[in-house]
């Protein structure tokens, strides 16, 4: 089986792999500030009887990146969460063929609906400039955030065209979880 | 057919603010000028920060919520501390739309397609507390931790007061008092410490400083505004400013009677003197305000002063 | 008409197999079709809202999720479990849910104690002989108990919306989830009745030094319920900062203690949760916006009148109540339901006398149900995943727990409001 960058054309597949090694970077990072903030929170409280002031609107800034980073690698590999019964309860290959197009031109199409929207709120927040909408503390503009809900579905788009390209040309890639690893497999068998 | 408007609010629902709002509704309704308005009170349709935003939008028509300087810091002028400090001042400095304090804020809503309709100050927001601090009424070190908002004023000034200061956001304040986390917040009028706290057994002082007022603003849509013709907005604004006057006579008379009630439940109410309070104002002024120039602007705030004199 | 056309939306989607948040997004292009609002707003309010600190709790408890699986944290659990009853016909299943019960009080979040106890006790039933799909199903019915008993993400995420006492919220489902313990090991020494050739773990010999033994182990993982709950029960920090201290205290004890994971892991660990992350946290953020803009057509009243024009007998709504709430349960996961549901039928529910509170158990129970029942059941193919178990085998055994465990759980908790309401009061007034 091969990686959903593989099957595209060399300078996209090269781009797209920095892309997502700066995105598994992004995931590691504000999982570990997550984590390592709130500890020092009350370690800071009870310690120090100190405050970490205003740290929510850094902290969820970082957290908003790592978020739908980690979206746009769910979709990379599939693992968005749905309903499977039907991969399971239908075995003609044939069907099973047409019901997956459907999905991934389904998915394909709203998730660049909502790249779209995506557009239309980095659009009406940039043209705001220079008074643009900050947190109250720090004064961190609400765009450093909401520019990483577009770069995301803007990468979860391409994967999702991608996808859809390699079930169209019948390319095998990694994609998902088999629910029923034995099912699928004797459907592949009886398929070739 | 009838223009069907959506108005939006933050008061829970058997709120004073919320009954007001079906009073607006009534009213327009009643002017029967071809306007229907639905009411969502409770943060149904967002809390202030997401209104301010789908009110420009012109998504939602009306709003009464607070009104955040996350969309243009110039409205931080909204917590200056000690701007005003009785009802009477609260009644001509904030609820006249024609005062310098308006002006400067329909200025600045004005950049983002909002009009304002009318100005809520419900009391002024205290600090509720589970023990007494010592050295409440003066500026020596209290011992205490105070939940604060994310507001770098608001911080200060409660550290110029001498308190330990927290910031914690609005949904963790009560667990966070509950379970001993911080021993008070700054938060609340009288209305909002009984309803929340005393009714259900926490919290034992209302620390009254008249620093704050706990405000909340009508506003509508420009985009909404210029589609309405002239004899519905006089029936919108006529309805709006009567809720605003009835809605602030109704919290002058309560700020007593929840006075009363939070004592009947068990809370102590600490009051400065007139010249603790006094001093309080000068040293925050002098202190506190200058802060305030790089957000609400040093004219703005030039201003502000001269009309107050 | 804009009812029964997201209604429509949802169910076709989600029945075809799309992906959850796709689904939403298709609502929200039906909305779009259907006018009357700007959809540049969409994006902006789902941002708004869910910049908020306690939904950082949601992937706090992923994050430690992970790193207890792959810390094997679990393990010590497990075998002070089997030393006590393993020797008993069934023993070892009924470990398994004690297991997964004990362990919610570590975790927040249900597909952590399913890959936790899961990974750990499948072999263990397989090489004693237990039929492999119930045991399977077993695994995956008990999973969700780490919701149900404290600390519990859903419950954080009712609080959050529905404006509640999270610390209440998650004592409400203690005594449901121990009505279920109790009703899913009676049910599954019944269906074990024709298997006579499970093999059992033999009682060692020196009891005392074994559980001595077992015991010491256990105590860094037992640890972290005290750590956890008492540090939030006993004052010193909110749910969710809890949840971040659950991250920091597992880390080395994974790593030095019981030695399942290393530095260099533990950045693969990170990686991992940070997908499912993803996963859940894209559809929080579609579900917010759904909610919010179907709530601005008006929804909860139109439904709530819809529900009172049927009946305004309190058991009718609630069983109606229940019934949408099942049906929302199978075509949705958890967490996009409790945030689509909550909104319209907590209005429902409070106009028949229902304590919120009550209600956070019913939907908690409800929910816990939501991510088993099929199409939409995250836990039970992750559980066939990670029990290497056709999903075919394990459908009868989780319908068969499923009605006969968790529905009666759930009338239970619906019916007689003291099971809810008795422990919060008790301790929190
Ligand atoms: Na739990
Ligand atoms: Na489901």
């Amino acid at each position: 089986m091969a990686h959903i960058t593989e099957i595209l054309p060399k300078g996209i597949a090269t781009s797209l792999h920095g892309s997502l090694k700066l995105m598994r970077w992004i995931v590691i990072f504000s999982g570990f500030l997550m984590s390592v903030t709130f500890f020092l929170v009350v370690i800071i409280r009870y310690g120090f009887n100190g405050d970490l002031f205003a740290y929510e609107e850094w902290l969820l800034a970082v957290c908003f990146w790592g978020f739908f980073a980690g979206s746009a690698l769910a979709s990379e590999r599939g693992h968005h969460i749905n309903a499977d019964i039907l991969g399971i309860i239908i075995k003609n290959p044939r069907i099973r063929w047409w019901r997956r197009l459907i999905v991934l031109t389904i998915e394909f199409l709203v998730t660049a609906a909502i790249l779209y929207w995506g557009y239309l709120m980095l659009a009406e927040e940039i043209a705001k400039y220079p008074i643009w909408k900050t947190t109250p503390a720090l004064k961190i503009p609400y765009f450093a955030w909401r520019l990483s809900i577009f770069l995301g579905f803007f990468f979860m788009t391409i994967f999702s065209a991608s996808i859809l390209y390699a079930h169209i040309r019948g390319f095998d890639v990694e994609y998902g979880d088999d629910p029923d690893p034995e099912t699928t497999n004797n459907n592949k068998e009886a398929g070739q | 057919a009838d223009m069907r408007l959506k108005f939006a609010g933050v008061f829970p629902v058997d709120h004073q603010g919320s009954k007001m709002m079906e009073q607006v509704k009534a009213d327009i309704e009643a002017a029967d000028v071809g306007l229907k308005v639905s009411v969502f009170p409770a943060n149904q349709l967002g809390s202030g920060e997401a209104l301010l935003e789908d009110v420009a939008r012109g998504n939602i028509d009306f709003a009464a919520a607070f009104l955040y300087a996350d969309t243009d810091p110039r409205l931080e002028i909204l917590s200056m501390p000690f701007l005003v400090s009785d009802w009477d001042e609260m009644n001509s400095v904030m609820r006249d739309l024609g005062s310098e304090f308006n002006t400067i804020i329909q200025e600045t809503l004005s950049d983002h397609g909002v009009r304002l309709l009318g100005q809520n100050p419900e009391g002024f927001v205290g600090i509720v507390a589970t023990e007494e601090p010592t050295n409440w009424n003066s500026f020596d070190a209290k011992n205490m931790n105070i939940r604060v908002w994310s507001s770098n004023v608001v911080k200060t000034m409660v550290e110029t007061l001498g308190y330990q200061a927290t910031t914690m956001s609005w949904g963790d304040i009560f667990p966070a008092i509950q379970s001993g986390i911080v021993d008070g917040a700054i938060c609340c009028t009288k209305t909002a410490t009984y309803s929340i706290f005393a009714k259900s057994d926490v919290g034992t002082h209302f620390v009254q400083y008249n620093s704050i007022p706990e405000n909340t603003s009508y506003y509508v849509s420009e985009k909404t505004w210029s589609e309405l013709n002239e004899e519905q907005r006089t029936a919108v604004q006529a309805a709006f400013t009567k809720a605003s006057d009835d809605f602030f006579a109704y919290n002058r008379e309560n700020d007593s009677v929840f006075e009363q009630k939070l004592v009947d439940s068990g809370y102590t109410i600490l009051k400065l003197s007139p010249e603790e309070q006094q001093a309080m104002a000068d040293k925050v002024r002098a202190e506190i305000w200058p802060m305030l120039e790089d957000s609400v602007g040093k004219e703005n705030i030039d201003r502000l002063l001269s009309s107050l004199k | 008409m804009i009812i029964a056309g997201s209604l429509v939306i949802i169910c076709g989607m989600l029945l075809l197999g799309v992906s959850v948040y796709v689904a939403f997004g298709a609502v929200l292009l039906f909305l779009a079709a259907m006018g009357g609002h700007e959809v540049s707003g969409y994006l902006p309010s789902g941002s708004t809202k869910m910049r908020s600190l306690v939904l950082l709790a949601i992937p706090l408890f992923m994050i430690s999720g992970i790193i207890m699986e792959r810390g094997k944290i679990a393990a010590p659990l497990v075998s002070l479990a089997e030393l006590f009853i393993g020797h008993l016909k069934g023993g070892l299943m009924a470990a398994t849910v004690l297991a997964c019960g004990v362990f919610g009080s570590i975790s927040g979040a249900a597909n952590a104690t399913l890959t936790c106890i899961g990974s750990i006790m499948m072999p263990h039933l397989r090489r004693s002989n237990y039929p492999e799909g119930q045991s399977a199903a077993l695994i995956v019915c008990a999973s969700p108990l780490g919701l149900l008993i404290p600390p519990s993400g859903n419950h954080i995420l009712y609080g959050w919306v529905a404006q509640q006492s999270v610390l209440k919220c998650f004592l409400s489902t203690v005594i449901p989830a121990l009505i279920l313990i109790t009703l899913l090991i009676v049910v599954n020494q019944f269906m074990l009745r024709k298997y006579d050739d499970i093999e059992l773990i033999e009682r060692p010999e020196d009891f005392k030094m074994a559980f001595r033994q077992k015991a010491t182990l256990a105590v860094p993982a037992l640890l972290m319920p005290l750590i956890i709950l008492g540090g939030i029960y006993g004052g010193i920090m909110t749910p969710t900062e809890a949840a971040g201290v659950a991250v920091v205290y597992a880390i080395p004890v994974a790593i030095y203690v019981y030695r399942g994971l290393t530095w260099r892991t533990l950045v693969d660990a990170l990686t991992d949760s940070g997908v499912i992350i993803g996963v859940v946290m894209v559809m929080i953020f579609m579900v917010l916006i759904v909610s919010k803009f179907l709530i601005f057509e008006d929804i909860p009243n139109i439904a709530k009148d819809l529900v009172y024009s049927i009946s305004d007998n309190p058991i009718v709504i609630l069983l109606m109540v229940n019934l949408v709430m099942i049906l929302i349960g199978m075509l949705m996961d958890d967490i996009s339901g409790l945030l689509l549901s909550t909104p319209i039928l907590l209005p429902i529910v409070v106009g028949v006398g229902m304590d919120p509170i009550h209600f956070a158990a019913v939907l908690g129970v409800n929910l816990g149900m939501a991510n088993i029942t099929p199409p939409t059941a995250p836990l039970l193919y992750l559980g066939a995943k990670i029990t290497k178990t056709p999903v075919s085998s394990m459908l009868l055994p989780t319908l068969i727990f499923i009605i006969f465990a968790w529905l009666p759980t759930l009338a239970l908790t619906t019916f007689v409001p003291e099971i809810a309401l008795w422990l919060p009061e008790l301790l929190l007034g």
